[in-house]
């Protein structure tokens, strides 16, 4: 039916049984978007966010899936400015991941404002000295790089093979990649550490407060280095999980363990730096501001596990399973430390998007707690499976992966 | 940011928590006089909106030691705003000539950064479209825009009257400049006359001598945010809720009472 | 972000954060327009067949890149990576050089006798005229595979055809076999193709490329490589076996062998990935 939209020689399931894949996902993404109908339509009272919470789910969420779309911006910028070629294999994929990534957190974030119709005003009126703003700039930015990236993937489709201005517009993008690659990773730099910034100037949140290193607090480059940390793992899983579910191996053993390895030295040292900047927090911080940190490990939820999990289980660990050469050739210890790194990312943003509002500040506070509203979680869902759904487009009619042909057997092929 | 060192006025406020009894007299004069909008009645309890919120804790006596203590909490009007420099559309803002820190409803665009920065937990975020119940829309106050949902909104030491205050003073031809005296609706309404309004700048305003009150206080200091709201209360123990909580455990007693201006 | 906006201020926040906003913005733009307008030249000059060559041979997989010189034994196992031009590959120079230099142009001492065929791998080949013409074809692989075509595209008459470039098509059912121009110049005839010879071209001097063409020997150990892939890619015994040692090919392998991924098949023998 659709095998003109297939890439020649890839081996695609039927038509039939990818209708079907789409099924659920879209089902979900249906879900999201009446939510968020509902949510444009009543306005956020459909949260279980408050005046409190003024931050839920959705930031966190935000915060989580930039971080692990990083690896858009930084496998181009190894691929493309390091020449280290052999990231080219996942980099198709990474760039769409970061698409998804980025697109679905501004459609996110179009939802959580109060005016989505006023966010032109973040340009017009913006307030250059906020965080929020440099967030905003760079990651509109990055999302036009971002799609620009991902034209010439599409042009490369078969059917519009035939279509001159198509293939010669593709060879030209393609030959200029390298500006593209270079801008992204400018940008991102900035909004991924602007983004760890927007929690440490919080001067009135001592939780979040960090100390400053030139006009950035230091979440500004602890957000850069463990977003760089998780790019690579998230994509090396991802890719691992496309091609457990289509059966087939789309890139060379080596890449797997390569994409590893750049998280191992990332995470390694994101772990030293989240150390040193924990020591500095209690120890000079925040006595300066009148807090002890105790204070703020002391209630139900967040206990010192908190503290403790960011900084072993999710530091060290996987930036030692990732340092060791011989685990790395073991697909088992890979996935492990991937999915720590991965994981201890999103706790990160979570720890500072909820615990930050969480904690009293005021000596009569009250220790607060939120869950989410289906509304919530129905958004992100609607976002994951739009992801899954452009995903799934993607790989059945791009060719993604140009080695793909090439490994697989080729005999019995039918 | 253009103004220079100590022209134009620092209203403020003190307010004696000794003579506070927690009537709430404040907060219901600052809703009307604000068009402070009414939440639905099935709104959860953190959705409301107050600008002026009277919270409740005690001085950590034993009974029979033991009372209650009310602390009203305004907008601070913090000299050095956390909430200023994150809104990212500008919509926060600092007069120089009053010290109020103004919010720009027309302008937000609900991203809530700014609640997330404050620490006295003085803003309040629209999450509904502004109602009153039947009959209590013929109270609005005219000089006072209500406010949209989706945005957020705080005290702003009743701006409207200010507004007010300064059309009287042209009205009698007195220079532009000029600091004009006015008072806040909570102030006007506080039934024990328990909060006190004026320019901090002024020797004369009764803010001037409060400041250097033995009894004067204020919320979290240490932050550095430089709050234009001074607490009063003779109780030492009363005066520790000021500080942090393990800092008020600890017992510490580094309440100080000097530099009304935080700056 | 305009200094006509509402309180906009002329200071060095405003200077450093817009100045670097507008600084990307305008390289993006710049270079999105530098891709635009590079694309309306190329379109202009029609350079589409080129590039479309240049993209496709940079997609085909190692085994389809074979150097010229894998089949003539002087550098078994290079793998090409010059789109086969060899005239502009030091490579060639030096290997044909070692081994006795014999390179083909279309006129003067070194051209093609008449009736001798050179190859292109997209499975054409030239055959040189008396006239200084030549005439194209398919090769008996193809042609095999393809079997009846339902429909033959030829360039007409006067139409330029480009070394590297798309300029015929074979279509069976929904196949479609994109044929590439083994050299450039202009055609002068048509011929037909139960006749073997698709189209005539006179060749453009000094730009058709000639030497960048398999020659007999090259070709004879090419051929066997091909048919060893083809073997390997039907996977049906039956036909494989006859493939292998050079036996008579089937006169309509598709038929013979309905299951197998002709699609891939047909892309691979017409470099087209
Ligand atoms: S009290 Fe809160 S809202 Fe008021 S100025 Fe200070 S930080 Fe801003
Ligand atoms: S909620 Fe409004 S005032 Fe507060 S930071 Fe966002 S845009 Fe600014």
């Amino acid at each position: 039916m659709d095998h003109h939209l297939i890439p020649r020689g890839l081996d695609r399931a039927p038509l039939s049984r990818f209708l079907l894949w789409l099924l659920p996902w879209l089902a979900l993404s249906v879900w999201g978007g009446w939510a968020a109908v509902a949510l444009f339509r009543d306005g956020l009272y459909h949260t279980n966010m408050d005046n409190r919470f003024a931050f839920g789910l959705w930031i966190i969420f935000d915060l989580a899936v930039i971080a692990l779309g990083a690896g858009a911006f930084f496998l181009g910028f190894l691929t493309y400015l390091m020449r280290r070629h052999e990231f080219r294999q996942v980099l198709n994929t990474a760039v769409i991941v970061g698409f998804v990534c980025y697109s679905g957190a501004i459609a996110t974030l179009a939802i959580d404002v109060g005016q989505p119709i006023r966010a032109w005003f973040a340009f017009w009126h913006a307030n250059v000295h906020s965080m929020l703003t440099e967030v905003t700039f760079c990651i509109t930015c990055y999302l036009v790089v971002l799609a620009i990236e991902y034209l010439p993937i599409v042009l490369k489709n078969r059917s519009l093979r035939p279509v001159k201005g198509a293939l010669v517009l593709e060879a030209n993008l393609h030959r200029l990649m390298i500006v593209f690659a270079g801008v992204g990773a400018f940008l991102s730099f900035f909004h991924q550490g602007s983004l760890g910034g927007m929690f440490g100037v919080l001067n009135g949140r001592p939780f979040a407060f960090r100390e400053g290193v030139g006009i950035w607090p230091s979440t500004f480059f602890l957000f850069i280095l463990s977003a760089i940390a998780a790019g690579p793992s998230f994509i090396m899983l991802i890719v691992m999980t496309v091609s457990r579910l289509s059966g087939k191996r789309l890139v060379d053993q080596f890449v797997y363990a390569r994409l590893g390895r750049i998280s191992g030295i990332l995470m390694a040292a994101y772990a030293l730096a989240k150390l040193a900047d924990t020591v500095v927090w209690i120890f000079v911080t925040l006595p300066g501001l009148g807090f002890d940190a105790a204070e703020f490990y002391r209630h139900e939820l967040f206990g010192t596990w908190v503290l403790f999990l960011e900084l072993t289980v999710f530091g060290l660990l996987p930036a030692t399973i990732l340092l060791n050469r011989r685990r790395l050739e073991d697909r088992r210890w890979l996935v492990a430390g991937a999915v720590l790194t991965c994981l201890g990312v999103s706790f990160n943003r979570f720890v500072f998007t909820l615990q930050t509002l969480s904690v009293p500040t005021m000596s009569f506070d009250r220790f607060m707690i939120y869950w989410p509203s289906w509304q919530e979680w129905a958004v992100v869902a609607g976002v994951v499976a739009y992801g899954v759904l452009l995903y799934s487009f993607s790989f059945r009619y791009l060719n993604l992966f140009p080695r793909e042909r090439e490994l697989q057997p080729t005999v019995g092929r039918s | 940011m253009h103004a220079t060192e100590n022209t134009g006025a620092r209203y403020a406020m003190a307010i004696d928590l000794d003579k506070c009894t927690g009537c709430g007299a404040c907060m219901v004069a600052c809703a009307v006089e604000n068009n402070v909008a009414v939440p639905p009645p099935a709104a959860a309890a953190n959705r409301g909106l107050t600008w002026m919120a009277v919270h409740r804790t005690d001085n950590g006596q034993e009974w029979p030691a033991h009372r209650p203590v009310f602390i009203p909490i305004p907008c601070q009007q913090c000299e050095h705003a956390p909430c200023i420099h994150v809104c990212p559309v500008t919509a926060v803002q600092l007069d120089e000539s009053t010290g109020i820190v103004g919010q720009v409803p027309a302008r937000c665009m609900g991203c809530r950064y700014c609640m997330a920065a404050c620490p006295y937990h003085a803003r309040y975020f629209n999450y509904f479209d502004p109602t009153w119940p039947e009959g209590l829309e013929e109270t609005l106050n005219p000089d006072v825009a209500p406010r949209m949902r989706g945005v957020a909104e705080k005290c702003n030491f009743c701006h409207g009257r200010l507004d007010r205050a300064r059309e009287r003073a042209a009205a009698e031809g007195r220079p532009a400049d000029e600091v004009v005296a006015y008072v806040p609706a909570c102030v006007e309404a506080c039934p024990h006359g328990a909060i006190t309004f004026g320019d901090s700048r002024d020797p004369a305003s009764p803010m001037a001598q409060l400041a250097r009150d033995p009894r004067a206080f204020r919320l979290l200091e240490a932050l550095g945010t430089g709050p234009k709201v001074t607490y009063l209360s003779a109780d030492p123990a009363v005066r520790r809720v000021g500080l942090s909580r393990l800092d008020m455990v600890r017992g510490a007693t580094a309440v100080t009472a000097d530099g009304a201006e935080g700056a | 972000m305009l200094p006509s906006a509402y309180e906009f201020h002329w200071d060095a926040g405003h200077l450093v954060f817009l100045g670097i906003f507008y600084g990307v913005l305008m390289v993006v733009l710049a270079t999105l327009a530098r891709a635009a307008i590079r694309s309306r030249r190329d379109l202009r000059r029609r350079r589409e067949g080129d590039i479309a060559w240049h993209e496709a041979f940079a997609d085909l997989t190692e085994e389809r890149r074979h150097c010229r010189h894998a089949f003539d034994g002087a550098a078994s196992g290079r793998v090409c990576d010059h789109g086969f031009a060899c005239d502009t590959c030091a490579g060639h120079a030096r290997l044909a050089a070692a081994g006795g230099g014999d390179v083909v142009v279309a006129r003067g001492p070194r051209a093609p006798r008449a009736g001798e065929r050179l190859h292109h791998r997209g499975h054409t080949w030239v055959e040189a005229r008396a006239d200084g013409t030549f005439d194209v074809g398919v090769d008996d692989i193809l042609r095999s595979c393809v079997g009846r075509p339902d429909r033959v595209t030829v360039p007409g008459p006067g139409e330029r055809v480009q070394a590297g470039a798309p300029a015929a098509e074979l279509q069976r059912g929904r196949l479609r076999a994109r044929l590439v121009a083994p050299l450039t110049g202009t055609v002068v005839a048509t011929g037909d193709y139960e006749g073997g010879r698709l189209y005539r071209v006179r060749p453009l001097d000094g730009e058709c490329r000639l030497e960048n063409l398999l020659r007999p020997a090259e070709a004879q150990v090419w051929r066997l490589r091909e048919l060893e892939m083809l073997q390997a890619r039907l996977g049906a015994p039956g036909a494989a076996t006859a493939l292998a040692d050079g036996g008579e090919l089937v006169a309509d392998l598709m038929r013979a062998c309905p299951a197998a991924d002709w699609d891939a098949i047909i892309g691979d023998l017409c470099l087209e990935p």
